[in-house]
């Protein structure tokens, strides 16, 4: 099974997205709701991918990427923002900052699962 | 300080053709003289630095302005020139006063001496008088008394004789007269002698006889007549004298008269003069203070912060709303240097280099500067400062016109901020809306009855169609606020239309409707942001599929129209109606909606489309006619085909095997052909004039190294810097500048060459060696 971490801040957003994950049989998803949970879950859990909200109040999706990268399990974790920001230099500097890639909102709940698969090495 | 004159004869003298033309190198003078052989390319590269100072001092020298001050010595002058004039006046009068005094002085001696003459005479004959008289009276009388002025005049005769003798030149007319008179007295003093003698002897009878025969008569008669010719002689000579005083003096009294009026008149000249001269400098110094003033009273009582530098960067002067600015008072800052402002100071040096540019007006030297300042109780704020150089006599000052922007920066903030914010909270919830409908559509919740499924479709795609709305409404507003960024690069059209065909070719399905792409040139490219173009052909290609009838054909065309291309969206729909066509690229802009297929858009994409092609320097254009379907027509900047082939840009030379591409940004043609040839055989060589030419050559290739002037024309080459490493953090950027580079900007390249110092079979060398490292870590 493959361990899939999704962390956003709406709680209606982490039910789609877990609904739309849980369609790849393969994977294992668990939910945070921000990214102070998600330091508590992650090193002990070892997600294969993180999914990652960038707007969430008190610690922003690279912050808590920042943070995530200081345990020595999660460094080489691939992770992918999940963003509404569309300006091309902001999508740079997202990038700039360590992920793998960026889906947008709204996002597909039907092909989530499939970009998902694609990102995982 | 050199003339234009100097620094053209220096240019003329530093030009070099590189390739050849020893004989133009010979011509140089010491030191530079030389054979060909013997010049080194140090002093090459040393020579086209010199040309290019002499070149902007040349320029900056015929640009000096002339200053004003040049009224005030002539007028000195000519005062001074007055001046000495009236002195000369003065001195030329009273000589002429003094020569006329000597002058009537020396009539008057003429006269006397004339007159003494005259009474000479007359003493003379009336001593013979004397004598006659007394002989005469002897003779008749016999008595001795009257031989006494006989005697007397014995005594006195020969001193008279004497003095007459000399009163006049020996040799004159007159002096024979007198030689003449004396003789005659003389012959009658004998004469009396003889007549006395005779009375003694023989009585008064004989003495008669001898007195009847009238010697002694015709004697004085000669005398007398020897004396009125002296007395006449005299008189005229004196008449004569006293005319030519009375002519000459009247010529004199004139010239005197001449001369006071000349004076006068000089004099006079000279105050007026002097007058005007001081009520110009009062009138100067009244307007220099009025406008010292004003000036003052502008500099203290401005809303912005204004502060005069030195030549050094300190603080000479400030107002009182820089005193606000800073939190400092006026005391605390003159005197200091303007770093001290700073939150985070530039290295001295770099602050002294960016005002000695400003002082030349160099291209890199902006006057507009942001930055962080720092209050005297340590807080920070944001502030834009202007500088600009203040040209004295014999100094230069700068004039720093500040504000705070801190809230103008946070305002800026708020605006990205809600934007963003606007942004997320819109989207946040449709993603749960258009989420949850997918899933249930995507029989995620298990099959659903047909009508559960058709009204499920409803709602998402209205959902659908709100996304798409707040995408389009929020496009709207970046654009409009300038907050859409536009990232133009060259884009081939050919793969733009079929990526975007490609997108769309799902919805083209589903409307039945086929998509054909007429021939593209090979070469066809446009200047523009590639996601922006994508977004607008999708836009006009939707549009074109949504309003053609089933079956039907999208034709999408390519044609060539002066500097531009047009790309063309042709559909074979119902066409535009005539009232509508105004209204179709304004806001929320819709055709009456009785069909509902055409209802669907959000009314704002082709006030987006217009939007977007406008500012990206093209325009929006249709063609169409009720029941005949409609062509739009984007017209958008072409990528000019092959720069023009100039000496300066020389593209690639013989490929080198391993394969390294250099780009060399430089505005000195000849450093441009040294640097290239040079390089040559070890990397195929690009070479640039200009920043804006560099960024588009960045574009187009994928360079190993990159080596960059410093001071150019259009910007400096540390602007490229942020760019190559965006592009490819591996390339090697070396500066190759006549500048001295500061340490913070020398650590943003890996290696800083200066021209002046470095052979160019050195830096081939250090290049090559930077390549070959590269390639060693890439491995």
């Amino acid at each position: 099974m493959t361990r899939i971490l999704y962390i956003d801040d709406e709680d209606d957003i982490r039910e789609i997205a877990e609904l739309s994950l849980e369609m790849d049989a393969e994977f294992d998803v668990r939910l945070c709701a921000s990214g102070q949970e998600a330091l508590a879950v992650a090193p002990h859990w070892k997600p294969a991918l993180i999914l990652l909200d960038v707007m969430m109040p008190q610690m922003d999706g690279p912050a808590t990427l920042a943070t995530l990268r200081e345990h020595e399990e999660l460094r080489s974790t691939p992770v992918v923002f999940i963003t509404a920001r569309t300006q091309a230099a902001e999508r740079e500097a997202l990038l700039a900052l360590g992920a793998i890639g960026l889906i947008g909102k709204p996002f597909d709940p039907m092909t989530l699962a499939a970009t998902v698969r694609d990102y995982l090495p | 300080m050199p003339t234009a004159t100097d620094a053209k004869a220096e240019v003329d003298y530093a030009h070099i053709a590189i390739y050849g033309d020893a004989l133009r190198l010979q011509q140089l003078p010491w030191p530079f003289a030389g054979s060909w052989a013997s010049l080194e390319w140090n002093y090459v590269a040393d020579l086209l630095t010199i040309r290019k100072v002499c070149c902007a001092k040349a320029g900056s020298v015929m640009k000096r302005p002339s200053t004003n001050a040049a009224r005030l010595p002539s007028r000195q002058v000519v005062a001074s020139m007055l001046g000495v004039l009236c002195l000369l006046m003065i001195a030329q009068l009273a000589n002429l006063q003094w020569r006329n005094a000597a002058f009537e002085q020396r009539l008057l001696t003429d006269v006397e001496t004339s007159n003494e003459r005259y009474r000479l005479t007359f003493r003379y004959l009336s001593q013979l008088q004397d004598i006659e008289t007394g002989q005469r009276g002897f003779v008749v009388t016999g008595r001795a008394d009257f031989l006494q002025p006989l005697e007397a005049a014995r005594r006195e005769i020969p001193e008279i004789a004497r003095q007459l003798g000399r009163s006049y030149p020996a040799g004159s007319r007159e002096a024979a007269i007198v030689a003449d008179l004396v003789r005659t007295g003389q012959a009658k003093m004998l004469y009396s002698d003889r007549v006395v003698a005779l009375r003694l002897r023989g009585g008064q009878a004989p003495a008669s006889a001898v007195i009847a025969s009238g010697g002694g008569k015709r004697l004085m008669d000669r005398a007398r007549a020897r004396a009125a010719a002296l007395e006449r002689y005299e008189k005229t000579l004196t008449r004569n004298m006293l005319m030519a005083a009375a002519d000459q003096r009247t010529g004199r009294q004139a010239d005197i008269l001449i001369a006071e009026v000349v004076l006068l008149a000089v004099a006079l000249v000279l105050m007026g003069l002097l007058a005007s001269t001081v009520r110009t400098l009062h009138n100067s110094t009244r307007r220099l203070t009025d406008t010292s003033m004003r000036q003052s009273a502008i500099f203290d009582n401005a809303t912005d912060a204004m502060m005069m530098l030195d030549e050094k960067g300190d603080i000479i002067s400030v107002n009182a709303a820089a005193e606000r600015l800073f939190g400092r008072t006026s005391d605390a800052m003159i005197g200091r240097s303007n770093l001290s402002l700073f939150a985070e100071p530039p290295a001295p040096e770099v602050s002294q280099a960016y005002l000695q540019g400003l002082a030349r007006k160099e291209p890199w030297a902006r006057p507009s500067q942001e930055f962080v300042g720092r209050r005297s109780d340590g807080t920070h704020f944001e502030t834009e400062v202007v500088t600009t150089p203040v040209q004295l006599h014999e100094s230069i000052q700068f004039l720093a016109v500040g504000r705070d922007i801190t809230e103008r920066r946070r305002v800026e903030r708020m605006k990205t901020d809600f934007v963003a914010t606007v942004s997320h909270e819109l989207r946040t919830p449709l993603t749960s809306i258009s989420g949850s409908l997918g899933l249930l559509a995507g029989g995620a919740a298990g099959e659903l009855g047909a009508k559960a499924r058709r009204l499920i479709e409803i709602a998402l795609n209205n959902s659908q169609r709100l996304i798409r709305l707040i995408n389009d409404m929020l496009d709207i507003e970046k654009i409009e606020s300038g907050k859409m960024e536009f990232d133009a690069q060259d884009l081939p059209i050919e793969s733009l239309l079929s990526q975007v065909v490609d997108a769309n070719s799902g919805y083209a399905e589903k409307h039945q409707v086929s998509v054909e792409v007429g021939a593209v040139p090979a070469d066809a490219a446009i200047v523009a942001d590639s996601d922006r173009m994508s977004q607008v052909l999708t836009n006009l290609l939707s549009n074109a599929i949504k309003f053609s009838p089933v079956g039907g054909v999208v034709t999408l065309s390519v044609s060539r129209l002066g500097q531009r291309w047009r790309i063309s969206v042709a559909d074979r729909g119902s066409g535009i109606s005539e009232e509508f066509r105004s209204r179709i690229f304004g806001k929320f802009a819709q055709a009456d909606g009785s069909d509902s297929r055409l209802v669907g858009g959000s009314g704002l994409g082709l006030s987006i489309v217009k939007e977007i092609v406008v500012r990206s320097g093209g325009d929006v254009s249709f063609s169409s006619a009720a029941g005949e379907g409609s062509t739009f027509h984007v017209d958008l900047p072409a990528v000019a085909t092959l720069p023009p082939v100039d000496d300066a840009q020389i593209t690639a030379r013989t490929k080198p095997d391993n394969g390294n591409r250099i780009l060399h940004v430089e505005d000195d043609a000849d450093m441009l052909r040294l640097v290239a040839s040079a390089l040559e055989s070890r990397a195929e060589v690009h070479s640039t004039p200009s920043v804006h030419e560099a960024r588009a050559s960045l574009r187009r290739h994928h360079y190993d190294a990159v080596l960059l002037d410093i001071a150019m024309q259009d910007g400096s080459g540390l602007d490229l810097v942020p760019l190559i490493r965006q592009i490819d953090p591996a390339t090697s950027i070396v500066l190759f500048t006549a500048l001295d580079v500061s340490a913070g900007d020398a650590s943003t390249v890996d290696r800083v060459l200066t021209k002046s110092r470095t052979l160019l079979a050195d830096l081939a060398n250090q290049v090559s060696a930077l390549l070959d490292r590269d390639r060693k870590e890439a491995a």
